[in-house]
């Protein structure tokens, strides 16, 4: 290698914007910045029912986002008009004994229009409450008609009742936690500290981004090196380089080889760099799975990159088509903007992009601990752009090499 | 050594090279003599594999090129017209890289490194970066990297072109160096006095034909014993043409607007001339008179010097 500082450079180049990235990114996560939103609540029933409705907000996850007041009858609509809160929930009367006998019931949520986000969250959070609570009537609507039957009479409720329906709901809310609750990640995040919470969050954080990232600059250094194609030709050593016994053929494969090794050596910089910058994670039995499948996506990038040389005419052609193929390239295969924030029809042909099944495959490696056997499909994709196109490519340097 | 029958290179309408044939002997220098244009490096390119003749047969050692690849390959020396070398690295390296592509390796390398670098004249500066050598340094080491391989026959295509003429006068020596140690070279150039002082047999080559071949004394044989007359000034066409008549074994080689060239024996005087041509009315700008030559072969095959 001739300039081997030059080539340092571009190993750094998505380090530092990896860096940048994941400064953003992991920051934002670890500063829990959290929408606030100031809500009025005018409960104008007051029954058991009413107060859960008022009260789940001051609970859990809601309770860091919500600042609740609770105002007098009338009180609300004032405040709202001064713009000193987000939205007024007015909670009417009868709300509690019409949900016991499953009667419809309104929520009034007034909303500030002098706000943009907070209003949203509020009203998108008391339909989900709503939605929920209609839920829940209907599912334990048997042992709620008991306790209504209950608090209608005047004899004392016995003691077998009330435990009968106690181990009823319990029984209902188990069976239906699947539905009403989220999964049981709630569990495992309590099991670990805070601090590897957030460690493990930005390892992952930044394997997405290095892996995306790391891909898209090794099309970068891969097209860098493939000029020598045309700098050959410009010093004439092409000349002296196909009248030897290497012949087209062997300068071709060659090239091809030394842009793998450059690209594998990049490659394994810019990750073990990345281990230690950033303390991305791999396991030890996903070293050899990642390297094989690296190596695989990197013979598919040697073929792209041999093709675009082929096919161009001059040095300056390949300069301005290369990167605008590798960017394209790189926008479809999550490089740039995670897949699943791009458009649906930029996520239908992201399957053409040999960088969509790099990216994917080195994620699923690294992240989920996939087999090789388990990304066949994705080896076979970048398998089948490497074989054809270095083969197309080696056919057109051959004639074009020719003088 | 080599030899060429038939050959022919057409590019679209072009005819490059038209069905050219001679024969190169082993040990010999053989000079291709040709204005720039003329088919010489086509022939050339021919010869190493880089083109595909259209008809014709070139046989190395005799060895068809076509069938024989890459053993022909390092029977063969290619030194290009361009300088065909790695400018950031010095001239150590560059050998022993066009060194490492023909398969030499370790004390056989070095040595051939130290004979050659020897024969380049450029043992003081074999570590110095060929991109600060002067254009004769670079123009040495260039040939010196065409026979890292010691080829059997050596192509030199035009190797002097664009340095001084110290530098050529030293690569002229070089190239007697390498002829005495046994190697065959085909020598292109459009330097007259290049191929007299160079080659023991030539061809002169022009529009891709090939218009005389031999040794330099029986290429001379086609002008004979005479010298050419050349006059560029203002005459009448028909006056010129007539002229011949007039004056014993004048011949008329060509003619143009201003200017008009004749042939006449050694054995005669340019006295009678120069007056025939006062009394028919010529107003000569300029008379040059040329003995028997390359050059005046050349005007005589193609009516035009070889600079034009």
């Amino acid at each position: 290698m001739k300039n081997p500082g030059g080539f340092l450079i571009l190993v750094a180049m998505p380090l530092i914007f990896v860096l940048l990235m994941g400064l953003i990114f992991i920051r934002s996560e670890s500063d829990e910045i959290m929408p606030h939103v100031k809500l009025l609540i005018e409960d104008h029933d007051d029954t058991f029912a009413s107060q859960f409705i008022s009260g789940a907000f001051g609970r859990g996850e809601l309770a860091d986002m919500f600042e609740t007041e609770q105002v007098e009858k009338d009180q609300g609509r004032p405040q709202i008009d001064k713009g000193k809160a987000s939205a007024l929930l007015i909670i009417p009367a009868g709300f509690g004994d019409s949900l016991l006998h499953q009667r419809q019931v309104n929520l009034t949520l007034i909303k500030n229009p002098s706000e943009a986000f907070a209003p949203k969250i509020a009203e998108e959070t008391v339909s989900i409450l709503a939605e929920g609570g209609s839920r829940l009537i209907r599912i334990a609507s048997k042992p709620l008609k008991t306790i209504q039957e209950q608090i209608d009479g005047d004899k004392d409720t016995p003691e077998i009742l009330i435990a009968s329906l106690a181990v009823q709901i319990q029984r209902l809310i188990k069976k239906s936690q699947t539905y009403l609750f989220p999964p049981l990640i709630t569990l495992k995040e309590k099991s670990i500290s805070k601090e590897e919470k957030s460690a493990s969050t930005a390892s992952q954080i930044y394997t997405v981004l290095l892996s995306g990232i790391v891909l898209m600059s090794l099309l970068f250094i891969l097209e860098v090196m493939a000029r020598d194609f045309f700098v050959e030709k410009e010093n004439h050593t092409l000349y002296r380089l196909l009248t030897s016994p290497a012949g087209i053929k062997g300068f071709v494969l060659s090239k091809q080889i030394f842009l793998f090794i450059a690209g594998m050596t990049a490659l394994c910089l810019a990750w073990s760099i990345g281990i230690l910058l950033f303390g991305i994670k791999i396991q030890a039995s996903q070293i050899a799975p990642f390297l094989i499948f690296s190596a695989v996506i990197i013979v598919s990038y040697t073929g792209i990159i041999g093709m675009i040389y082929a096919l161009v005419r001059t040095r300056s052609q390949g300069q301005a088509m290369a990167p605008a193929l590798i960017i394209i390239m790189s926008m479809l295969g999550g490089s740039m903007i995670p897949l699943n924030s791009l458009p649906g029809f930029m996520k239908k042909i992201a399957v053409i992009s040999p960088s969509y099944w790099g990216n994917i495959g080195t994620q699923k490696i690294l992240l989920e601990h996939a087999s090789l056997a388990q990304l066949s499909t994705h080896l076979l994709a970048l398998g089948t752009i490497a074989v054809t196109l270095t083969l197309l490519s080696f056919w057109l340097y051959q004639r074009k090499f020719r003088i | 050594m080599l030899q060429i029958e038939n050959l022919s290179r057409k590019f679209n309408d072009l005819l490059a090279v038209d069905h050219i044939s001679f024969q190169v002997h082993p040990g010999e220098i053989f000079g291709f003599l040709g204005p720039n244009g003329a088919g010489k490096t086509t022939t050339i390119n021919c010869i190493c594999g880089l083109l595909k003749p259209d008809t014709g047969s070139i046989r190395i050692d005799n060895q068809e090129i076509t069938s024989a690849g890459t053993k022909i390959r390092k029977k063969l020396g290619v030194v290009p017209q361009e300088v065909a070398l790695y400018e950031e690295l010095n001239a150590i390296e560059n050998m022993r890289f066009w060194g490492g592509l023909y398969g030499l390796k370790g004390k056989q390398l070095k040595e051939r490194i130290g004979t050659l670098i020897d024969l380049a004249g450029l043992k003081d500066r074999v570590k110095d970066k060929v991109k600060n050598y002067s254009s004769g340094m670079k123009r040495r080491l260039n040939m010196a990297a065409g026979m890292i391989h010691q080829p059997k026959l050596l192509l030199l295509d035009e190797p002097t072109v664009g340095i001084d003429p110290q530098a050529r006068h030293q690569m002229l020596d070089t190239v007697r160096g390498i002829a005495k140690g046994g190697t065959t070279i085909l020598y292109t150039t459009h330097y007259l006095d290049e191929a007299e002082a160079l080659c023991d047999r030539l061809a002169i080559i022009d529009h891709g034909r090939i218009l005389a071949a031999g040794t330099q004394e029986e290429i001379k044989q086609i002008v004979g014993e005479n010298r050419l007359l050349k006059v560029i000034g203002t005459f009448k066409h028909e006056v010129a043409e007539k002229l011949p008549a007039q004056i014993k074994d004048l011949s008329l080689i060509s003619i143009q607007e201003k200017e008009v060239v004749y042939s006449l024996p050694v054995k005669y005087g340019t006295g009678e001339f120069l007056e025939k041509l006062i009394t028919s009315g010529f107003e000569i700008d300029h008379l040059s008179i040329k003995e028997p030559s390359l050059d005046s072969v050349f005007i005589k095959l193609t009516g035009r010097e070889l600079r034009d």
